[in-house]
Formats: C-alpha cells, structure tokens, sequence
C-alpha cells in the first residue's frame, strides 16, 4: 500500500507498519527527555539542600557582611528553611514529571506488539497523564508571565 | 514485515475490523483535545512573553519564543490528525499524527542538547574566570 496525499482514499483503512515505526522511534528521544527531567529535578533537590544547609550556618549573613553587592544574600539566609523546602517541593513535582515522561517512553515502544489496541490505549493515557502535567505547568507560566510583564511596565 | 504492510489490530472486544477498538478511539480522541490543549497555552504563553519582550527591549528571548511556537505548530497539526483519524478512521492522518508527534519530540531533545551544551559551557566559562583570579 502506497501513501498519497488523497485522504479519501486511506478511510476506514488499517493503519500500517511504518506508522507504527514512527512512534516507535519516539520512544527513545521521550526516554532522553526523562532522563533529562530526573537529572534537572536531582540538581534542583541538591540546591535545596544546599540552601537549607547554608541558611542554618549563616553562611549567607557572612557573605552578605562581606561584600554589600550581595546583601539582598542576608534575606535568602533568613528564608532558608522556608526557600528549601519550596524548592524541594518543586524537585519532587519535577522528578514525577521526569516518571510520566519515562512511562510514556516506555509506552511509545509499542511493548506488548501481538495487543496493538492495548499498546495504543497505554500509549495514549499515559501521554495524555504527561500533557495534563505540562498544562498546569503551562498556566502557572501564563499567571508568572502576566505578572512579570504587568511588573515591567 | 514491510514498512507498509498492513498492521493486523483486531481487538479482542468492541473491535472493528478496519480499525482500533471503540476504547482505544476514546483514549486517542482524549490524547487529541490535550494535545491541541496544550499547543494552545504554549502559544499563549509565547504570545505574552512576546508583548513582554517588546516592554523590556530584551530581545534575547526571540530564539525561545520561535522554538515554543514551532513546537506548539507540531502539536496542533498532530492533535488534528488524530481527532481527524478517530472520527475518519483514515490511516493517512493515524500516519500523519505518528510522524508530527515523532518531530515534536526529536526537535525537543535536539533543543535540549543543545541547551544542555550551552550551559556547560556556560559553568566551564565561570570556573575558568573564578579560577584566573
């Protein structure tokens, strides 16, 4: 079966193999991005933690005394705690990410071959979980947007 | 099996001979309306950090805002094909959606990499600065 540009004349027929191949051969860029996403959340938990750290031992108040550039560095140290864990929280809303994208990679592989409804069907969900994610992510953009552009004029 | 071969995807209920079952048409419409859910925050967002881009006179953002629009273009010619395809059934647009979603993702990593790159080189530049001093 050739492909044209004649939808007419693909309806109401089986799909084919090389579409198949085309999102099989997603699977592992979207593996790459969760990968990504993980490695992004660990080094976001790790500046928590150094946050938290450095604000408990004053590190910040020291700096700040030291160099008056950075003293807005002072308020960060006060906040620490406070800061650490929002971050942490952030770390952990992105690690979840990074495992939505990686069952969509897995899923995108097409595993099972011989089910294709339920390979489809797992594909699909677990996409649709990853864009809800990505939606709420993207609105919170839109409101911080809105806000900064509304702050820069 | 040939690249075009026919792809033999009888389900074991509610199956249609010609297609995927009516379970698996419901999740990809729902796969549909999220894709074209989120191409259209994607280019709001890029709508507003354009207006912001004008305010600020920070033109450093343009690469960014082309790249969201780019992206947000596959996923609503993606998110078309498939709505297309779970009322047609068409393996032309089932072909279309497989191949724009594929672009989606390969142009997101290659951005990645990219960004990737550019921040070691970034954190290298810093290190050697910090380290001549």
């Amino acid at each position: 079966m050739e492909f044209s540009t004649d939808n007419q004349s693909f309806a109401r027929e089986p799909i084919t193999e090389s579409s198949l191949d085309q999102i099989r051969r997603s699977s592992g860029w979207i593996k790459f991005m969760a990968v990504l996403t993980i490695l992004g959340s660990a080094i976001i938990a790790l500046a928590g933690l150094f946050l938290a750290f450095a604000g408990n031992s004053n590190i910040f108040a020291q700096l700040a005394e030291k160099s008056p550039q950075f003293a807005y560095l002072e308020i960060i140290g006060k906040l620490g705690i406070i800061l650490a864990v929002i971050i942490l929280i952030i770390a952990g809303i992105y690690f979840y990410m990074g495992l939505l994208t990686h069952r969509v990679g897995k899923a995108a592989a097409l595993p099972t071959r011989n089910d294709l409804n339920l390979d489809i069907q797992n594909y699909a969900n677990n996409f649709s979980n990853y864009l809800i994610f990505t939606f709420i992510f993207g609105i919170l953009g839109i409101l911080i947007s809105i806000y900064t552009t509304i702050a820069a004029l | 099996m040939e690249s075009n071969d026919i792809i033999d995807n009888q389900g074991p209920a509610n199956s249609d001979s010609t297609g995927f079952n009516t379970q698996t048409l419901v999740s990809l419409e729902k796969l549909a309306n999220w894709l074209k859910l989120v191409a259209i925050v994607t280019l709001v967002g890029d709508a507003i950090t354009f207006i912001q881009l004008i305010v600020t006179k920070n033109f450093g953002q343009i690469i960014s805002i082309g790249v969201g629009v780019a992206l947000a273009v596959l996923m609503l010619i993606s998110a078309n094909a498939l709505k297309e395809y779970t009322s047609s059934e068409s393996a032309f647009q089932f072909d279309k959606f497989a191949r724009n979603i594929r672009a989606y993702f390969m142009t997101l990593g290659i951005i990645s990499i990219i960004a990737l790159c550019f921040v070691v080189i970034v954190m290298l530049i810093v290190i050697v600065m910090i380290a001549a001093r």
